[in-house]
């Protein structure tokens, strides 16, 4: 009987991969603009065998011989189909038409249904319009804040853009800019993240289930790829906001050949209080700004061959500068003090598309970053006398940061409809720059000059990652997307080396509904080295060592996806989680305190989490959003932290809600609303307090305050983040005017940030009732909570032309 | 030193964000923090130079608006060598003294404390060997320039000694001044002598140092991680204007073998203090080697040095 078993799946193999087929490819692009359409589903609506368009909008769907439906479908664009008596190979590149221009009807998509058919789990393709008509914290739409809706991902601390997915933390993430890794991704110290969402052609958020092709960090990949550029007709989009502005141009360079997309943005809170501060005090200048740069250029060689260099500039500085300067005994004295604090992202990537046959697929990358974070320091003082000018100069810098220089090959290879198939290698050199200290003193005399560096030295690794990935259909209801990710991570003459096996799964229940599992092995071997609870430009990464095990995380997923009328997708996940080798300083260490090795400040340990998702979206219509609901528990276990005892992670929310609804009232307006709630963080609070021995018998340690005397005392903690804040949740809304001009459009766009105005913790600390002591211990001392915003409007004027 | 001014970019940083959006408010919470019962609070540093005493008093819930309750009527027995010695006797404030031990070097002693209703406290302490060889202070004194026309005198101490070898040691530096006034007495006719004596604030930026102790004034605490058995070298600095128009200044530079205990409590308790005054960063637990209880029961030696400092009058150039 086993023997005809095989027989029989051996005979239905070699038939299967014996039927004449033949090959259609080529690209799928907006009619209007000429972007390729990422995602776009492409299949044969008699069979439903089908694909879709990688990155670069190309396909490659090789089909049996004889007449097929050849659909192409995707979400906002009209369904393009085909008759085509499949004979011998075509190439057929396809514009869409986007629904805009079309009755509603027209607008509905198979992007669900083909999200039925998929293998990949725990993935969430952002709605860029959606996001950037979302009401948000001062009208700044922000592409990471959207991703907190969604069910999985919890946010930071309030108004942060950090990213908390199914119990990782904020350094877990792989945020890739057309393909290239961002490390600090925010600006503001995390209030906004630094991706514009002008620029962006398309988000992609994988919280589990991943795919063989990524690697590097433990809880998700949020995949940004950034507009090509229009390549028919110039065009432009801006907006002028409370805090900052910004303008994107795009358009053709050469016969529809070449374009470019150049997209910049800048605060300007420095500019508007700059007059303040100087009615305070006319010598002194401070201010704050951000600004952020995208700039693309593609250029086509032929229709096999393509070429894009994309680059992105982001820079966040504070800064003062003091001067003064008086006369004295006939010498005129002038100082000048300046301070600043700055940290920045710069990526650049050059990427050759070439199809090597109908079949294969290459995309060649060459990329560069940096990260830099610095905190400078300089004062300059002249004394200037009738014969006689003498100056000296102080100046102190500290800057960390990490560079990456990286190559890597990516094939897409689609043998037949049963095979989708990936593979690829990459390299890349970090160069890690954990704290550098250039002091300099500058005198009269040679002696006194002092010009030294000193601090940790640079740590360099290499990192060689490949990949193999088949997504294989075995008969009508199984596909399988099966591969493995190998990573050789290489420095201070360690070598770490990891296969880790990914696999995921559908079976198909009805035509609506599916059912999806999967398990997957990430490993990180970079760790964020911070003592804060909230994420700050000051955090360091650092490589996993020789002392430092890279971290893995193993990702166990079920889950359902099922179609309600080609109009709501509703998808249930559950998952657990474990990640091991995870860091964390030892109680009260830190980086820059200590004359040890850092490696020798660090507390291994490891963490859990598991919960349930819900989100029911609907992404077409007049009315769209979505709902999303995440039941979570994540934990962490530390040997040498809280007694070894398990304590909650501080981002562990058994609940999170988040719901977003927009609604298109007219051609000219539209409605958006918010809603978010949260469990409140763990905290870890005191729960008794004592006196210090220092201050008993040391006489200047104590005071006496109003006839008492005043000790100071010491707390003491019985559990770590044993405690909740309050709940967290808050309202926004905000409403879209559209208006046509003969230019172009103009949007005036208005919200309000917490529209009931809750006050939600910040932060929490002891205090008295009236905020003073009154030595007698009269005064009732008093838990206090500290809230950030308040209900705070907005308004915006987006232009388009 | 970059801690510390990175924890103030820290502080700015936040501090700049909240003026930003400028519209932060405070509330007052209602928590349900459990009223666990009270511990005894024990703290006691003991030496070879002084009777026995320690600090007896209780901890307090959080939320208590008192600030300390010494336990007045507590029993302190002390052990030697885990034989019963005595019960120290009250002196007021919480204070328990013993009228006739004098610790002495390599001996244990042993503290147990009870109060009413509150679970008896345990701890012990050995007090450690006395450094063997002698301290060496060079001294030198450089110009700091305060501007261009005008600079002070600082005088930059390095101090040295040998560690112990094979043993693990942990120290604990401070400086003491005695200083010695002629007061001319109009009345008499003659000069009396007034002696003073404090503990001296000073600066370094020496790596050695592992934490200060409260301020530069306790001095620093730091181990032998680094010079296993060999000669510790470090260097402070003293402004110099602070001996301005003083007749005769004794500085004694005391050296002291402290307990891994008290080196565990001086370190933990500097960071639970910086912690505390940041509600971005993770508590610190204070070291504790009280069983049942809270606080330090310890012990040091003492190595001392001495130079003066006579006539300084010289303080701007």
């Amino acid at each position: 009987m086993r023997n005809y078993f095989l027989l029989s799946f051996f005979l239905l193999f070699y038939l299967n991969a014996h039927l004449q087929t033949y090959t259609i490819s080529g690209f799928i692009e907006d009619e209007t603009t000429g972007e390729k359409l990422i995602g776009a589903n492409v299949y044969n609506e008699k069979s439903f065998k089908g694909t879709i368009t990688n990155y670069y909008g190309f396909y490659s769907l090789t089909l049996p011989a004889g007449k097929i439906l050849f659909t192409i479908s995707y979400v906002g664009y009209a369904k393009y189909q085909q008759e085509i008596d499949l004979t011998k190979d075509l190439t057929l590149n396809i514009k869409l038409t986007p629904s805009l221009e079309l009755q509603e009807v027209t607008v509905k998509s198979n992007s669900i249904r083909m999200n039925v058919e998929s293998t990949q789990m725990s993935s969430i393709n952002v709605p860029i319009e959606t996001a950037k008509a979302m009401p948000m914290l001062l009208g700044e739409s922000d592409i990471l804040k959207t991703i907190q809706l969604m069910p999985g991902v919890q946010s930071g601390n309030e108004g942060t853009s950090g990213l908390y997915v199914r119990g990782g933390g904020p350094d877990q993430n792989l945020f890739l800019l057309d393909g290239v890794p961002v490390y600090n991704a925010s600006h503001l110290f995390g209030f906004f993240s630094v991706f514009n969402a002008d620029a962006i052609q398309s988000v992609q958020l994988i919280k589990g289930g991943y795919p063989a092709r990524y690697g590097g960090r433990l809880s998700s990949v949020v995949d940004i790829r950034l507009k090509e550029g229009n390549n028919k007709k110039f065009k432009g989009e801006g907006s002028i906001g409370i805090i900052s502005s910004k303008l994107t141009l795009e358009g053709p360079v050469k016969n529809e050949k070449t374009s470019f997309l150049i997209s910049g943005r800048r605060t300007y809170i420095d500019v508007l209080t700059q007059p303040i501060i100087k009615l305070i005090d006319n010598n002194l200048s401070a201010g704050y700004y951000f600004y952020d740069l995208n700039a693309k250029i593609n250029h086509k060689f032929n229709e096999k061959s393509r070429l894009f260099l994309s680059a992105y500039m982001g820079n966040d500085k504070a800064y003062t500068k003091f001067k003064s300067e008086y006369l004295y005994d006939e010498i005129k004295h002038e100082s000048s003090e300046k301070a600043g604090l700055g940290w920045g992202n710069i990526t650049t990537a050059l990427r050759w598309n070439y199809i090597i046959n109908k079949k294969l697929f290459s995309n060649t990358t060459v990329t560069y970053s940096r990260y830099k974070f610095s905190i400078n320091n300089a004062y300059t003082e002249k004394s200037i006398a009738a014969n006689n000018t003498q100056t000296s100069e102080y100046s102190f810098e500290y800057f960390s940061g990490i560079d990456d220089i990286a190559a890597k090959i990516d094939f897409d290879y689609s043998p037949n409809p049963n095979h989708a198939v990936k593979f690829g290698i990459s390299n890349t050199y970090h160069t890690f720059k954990p704290g550098i200290n250039v002091f300099q003193i500058k005198g009269n005399a040679e002696s006194e000059n002092i010009d030294t560096t000193f601090g940790n030295t640079n740590v360099y690794a290499n990192e060689l990652e490949s990949y193999f990935e088949d997504d294989i259909k075995i008969g009508s209801l199984l596909k399988i997307n099966i591969g493995v990710h190998y990573s050789n991570f290489a420095v201070k003459n360690v070598f770490y080396n990891s296969i880790q096996p990914r696999i995921s799964s559908r079976f198909v229940i009805t035509e609506d509904m599916s059912l999806k599992a999967s398990f997957t092995q990430m490993n990180q071997n970079l760790h964020l080295l911070t003592n804060s609870t909230i994420g700050l430009p000051t955090d360091l990464w650092v490589p996993a060592t020789d002392k430092i095990k890279p971290m893995i995380a193993y990702q166990y997923a079920i889950g359902a996806i099922y179609n309600i009328k080609d109009e709501i997708a509703v998808t249930l996940e559950g998952f657990y989680k474990t990640m091991d080798n995870l860091i964390e300083y030892k109680e009260g260490a830190s980086f820059f305190s200590s004359k040890n090795d850092w490696e020798q400040q660090i507390e291994n340990g490891r963490g859990w989490s598991y919960g349930g998702e819900l989100l029911i979206q609907k992404d077409v219509g007049k009315f769209t959003g979505w709902i999303g609901y995440t039941l979570s528990w994540n934990y962490r276990q530390f040997d040498n932290i809280g007694f070894g005892e398990k304590f909650p992670y501080k981002f562990d929310r058994r609940h999170d809600i988040g719901i977003v609804i927009s609604y298109k009232l007219s051609e000219r307006i539209d409605m958006g609303a918010t809603w978010v709630f949260g469990t409140g963080n763990a905290i870890t609070l005191a729960q008794e307090k004592y006196v210090s021995y220092f201050s008993l018998f040391d006489q200047n340690d104590f005071f006496n305050y109003g006839g008492q005397t005043y000790y100071d005392n010491l707390e003491h903690y019985d559990n770590r983040n044993g405690y909740r804040m309050p709940s967290y949740h808050r309202l926004d809304l905000g409403i879209n005017i559209h208006k046509k001009r003969y230019w172009g459009e103009t949007t005036w766009s208005f919200g309000l940030y917490n529209a009931y105005n809750r006050q939600n913790p910040f932060y929490l600390y002891f205090g008295y009732r009236n905020n003073y002591y009154d030595g007698l211990g009269n005064n009732q001392r008093v838990l206090k909570q500290v809230s950030l915003f308040p209900l705070i409007p907005s308004v915006r004027l987006n232009f388009k032309f | 030193m970059q801690n510390k001014v990175l924890n103030k970019f820290n502080f700015i940083i936040l501090t700049m964000a909240l003026l930003q959006f400028g519209t932060g408010c405070e509330k007052v919470l209602d928590i349900d923090i459990p009223d666990n019962d009270r511990k005894i609070v024990v703290n006691g540093l003991l030496n070879t130079d002084s009777l026995i005493t320690v600090n007896i008093s209780k901890s307090l819930n959080i939320l208590d608006s008192k600030n300390i309750k010494f336990l007045d009527d507590a029993e302190v027995k002390l052990y030697r060598n885990n034989v019963f010695i005595e019960y120290l006797t009250n002196a007021g404030n919480g204070n328990f003294k013993s009228s006739i031990t004098k610790p002495v070097n390599g001996e244990k002693y042993k503290i147990e404390v009870s109060e009413g209703n509150i679970q008896t406290a345990f701890s012990e302490t050995v007090i450690p060997s006395s450094l063997i060889g002698e301290i060496t202070i060079d001294t030198t004194t450089n110009y700091v320039s305060e501007n261009q026309f005008y600079s002070h005198e600082s005088l930059e101490c390095t101090v040295s000694f040998d560690d112990p070898p094979n043993e693990d040691n942990y120290y604990w530096f401070y400086l003491t001044g005695l200083y010695e006034n002629f007061i001319w007495d109009s009345e008499n006719f003659n000069d009396s002598v007034v002696y003073s004596r404090t503990n001296l604030y000073f600066e370094s930026n020496d790596p050695i140092i592992d934490s200060w102790i409260s301020s530069g004034k306790n001095g620093f605490v730091f181990s032998d991680e680094l010079f296993k058995g060999k000669t510790i070298k470090f260097i402070i600095n003293l402004d110099k204007g602070m001996f301005y128009g003083v007749d005769t200044n004794i500085l004694h530079f005391n050296v002291n073998i402290i307990t891994k205990d008290f080196y565990l409590y001086a370190i933990t308790h500097d960071k639970h203090l910086d912690a505390m005054n940041n509600p971005f960063t993770e508590p610190v637990q204070v070291y504790t080697n009280i069983e049942n209880g809270y606080g330090i029961f310890a012990s040091y030696t003492t190595k001392r040095d001495s130079i003066m400092l006579i006539d300084y009058n010289n303080y701007y150039k």
